[in-house]
């Protein structure tokens, strides 16, 4: 699972402590994370970096959650909200609870904040409970949409040519192409399933 | 006191596809539109405070007049906004940024123009349902949000983000292919990219400067493109239309066949001014029966032509003002001015 962490930068920041304990939570969960002051626990592969930037992509795409330190106003956290929120990205905005207010949440009306964006405000080590507790809900999540199944599946040459053909118009690798299909064309519009998954 | 959020003026001029997650597609076609469209993106209320103007309901069917409302709702609200965002289509977006960089004379604030990839047709055509679905994040919703942050940077041109990244509009081009990144430009022209936050190359001084506009005249400009085999009668009736410019796209390093020079000493002795685009020569020249202009994009020139045209009756400052670099068009580099 990919992490983007949010900060303010360290030279200008009161919560370099809190930032910290963000990063060590982080750590300890082993995952890849990104953070907007350039720490990047490894890198993102050249292969899929430019793929993304021919698609039109942004990196914030190959994210899978987002945590936000937001106690100290900066220009991006609105923009990196508001992406969230049209992504439909899992976020966790935290902000010390010393500060009045929610700060750029305020412009939005408590309804308009949808489910999958936390917001909390902290005292001393409660910051990392909640960092921990919002991943480990993550992981649990993902590992039930991950494509961690493997199967062999035999198909004809002309379906090879297709595919080959196919994931080059589409930019994308003959595998993803055929998971959006079984996700987007069969699941999603299989009506039967989800009546199925329902009852089950 | 906390700090209000910057004012940005949201002009609709097409380019409003959007496909809402219950998979309806909803357009702009009326002022009444612009509102209900907009409470689709509750989330620009954590970056701008968006006040939605309406232009027209469809970017195909923009004319040159309309450019004009588009520079006066810029003008009128100039001084009470920090930043405009124009949606538009993209088949006239190149068009009508590259217009308005010329347009808008003194400019302080950032102009970005923006629209959604996909047109209600798109939606429909069977064989790119899996692409529009791989890259569902990346429709209108996502340029519109990053539009709308450049826009509150600090930037004083006109500008086209669109996919990932963010081109001069006078120096874009379509990009061929199956991409979001619709268009293209030369790395000088990349004003910046998209990736965890919008990254400009380099911050720009905005101005209070006051804004400047030239309104576009009702000017005839006639485009000729040229091949080998072409017939100087196929010239000559353009010519006789008495159009108030030629634009002569040649295939030829050097300018147009001689055959076509007794054509173009006609059109310049009646008053119609002769513009050669040539893409293949390093420098724009005045040539004996014709202003030669190269190393702009062809949508470039027309606007600058169209500009020039209402910005003087005299054809001597006209030819000037075509050779003369005022914004960039030409590549970055070269000497500006208005």
């Amino acid at each position: 699972m990919r992490v983007y962490f949010f900060q303010a930068p360290p030279q200008k920041s009161r919560f370099v402590g809190v930032h910290e304990d963000i990063l060590n939570v982080l750590d300890e969960k082993k995952l890849f994370y990104v953070t907007s002051d350039g720490k990047n626990s490894v890198d993102l592969p050249q292969e899929e970096l430019e793929a993304l930037n021919k698609s039109g992509g942004s990196l914030l795409d190959k994210m899978d959650a987002l945590v936000i330190e937001g106690s100290e106003p900066d220009a991006d956290l609105g923009y990196l909200l508001a992406y969230a929120m049209s992504m439909r990205r899992p976020t966790i905005y935290l902000y010390d609870k010393d500060v009045s207010n929610r700060g750029v949440l305020k412009y939005l009306g408590d309804r308009q904040v949808p489910s999958f964006i936390q917001v909390r405000s902290y005292s001393g080590d409660q910051v990392v409970a909640y960092v921990d507790q919002f991943l480990t809900g993550l992981v649990g999540e993902k590992a039930e949409h991950e494509p961690t199944v493997k199967f062999t599946l035999r198909i004809t040459p002309a379906m090879e040519r297709y595919l080959q053909w196919k994931a080059k118009q589409m930019k994308m690798t003959k595998a993803d192409f055929l998971r959006d299909q079984i996700d987007t064309q069969v699941m999603q519009r299989d009506e039967a399933y989800k009546k199925f998954l329902k009852k089950e | 006191m906390a700090k209000q959020l910057p004012t940005i003026t949201l002009l609709f001029a097409g380019g409003a596809t959007l496909q809402t997650e219950g998979k309806t597609i909803v357009t702009v076609q009326s002022a009444a539109d612009a509102q209900a469209w907009l409470e689709h993106f509750p989330e620009l209320n954590l970056i701008a405070k968006v006040e939605p103007v309406f232009v027209l309901a469809d970017g195909k069917d923009i004319e040159p007049e309309d450019w004009n409302s588009v520079t006066k709702i810029i003008k009128d609200r100039y001084a009470s906004t920090d930043g405009f965002v124009i949606l538009q289509g993209v088949d006239s977006m190149l068009y009508t940024g590259a217009f308005l960089s010329f347009a808008l004379q003194g400019l302080g604030k950032p102009v970005v123009l923006t629209g959604s990839p996909l047109t209600p047709e798109h939606n429909q055509a069977a064989d790119l349902q899996g692409f529009i679905s791989h890259y569902r994040t990346l429709g209108v919703r996502a340029n519109l949000i990053n539009a709308v942050q450049v826009a509150t940077k600090n930037l004083v041109e006109v500008s086209i983000l669109f996919g990932n990244q963010l081109l001069r509009a006078n120096r874009g081009r379509k990009s061929p292919g199956t991409s979001f990144n619709v268009f293209e430009a030369d790395e000088t022209d990349v004003l910046g990219r998209v990736d965890f936050g919008i990254k400009l190359k380099a911050e720009q001084q905005r101005t209070t400067d006051p804004l400047h506009v030239v309104a576009l005249q009702d000017k005839h400009v006639a485009i000729v493109r040229l091949h080998p085999g072409f017939r100087p009668d196929e010239l000559s009736r353009v010519v006789q239309e008495k159009p108030d410019a030629i634009i002569l796209h040649t295939y030829m390093q050097g300018g147009v066949p001689t055959k076509l020079a007794p054509l173009l000493r006609l059109a310049e002795q009646q008053g119609t001014a002769v513009v050669v685009f040539n893409p293949y020569l390093a420098a724009s020249v005045t040539a004996d029966t014709a202003t030669v202009i190269s190393g702009m994009s062809y949508e470039a020139l027309y606007a600058k032509v169209l500009w020039a045209l209402s910005k003087t009756t005299n054809p001597e400052i006209a030819r000037k003002l075509l050779l003369q670099p005022t914004r960039n068009e030409f590549g970055t580099g070269k000497e500006t001015g208005d």
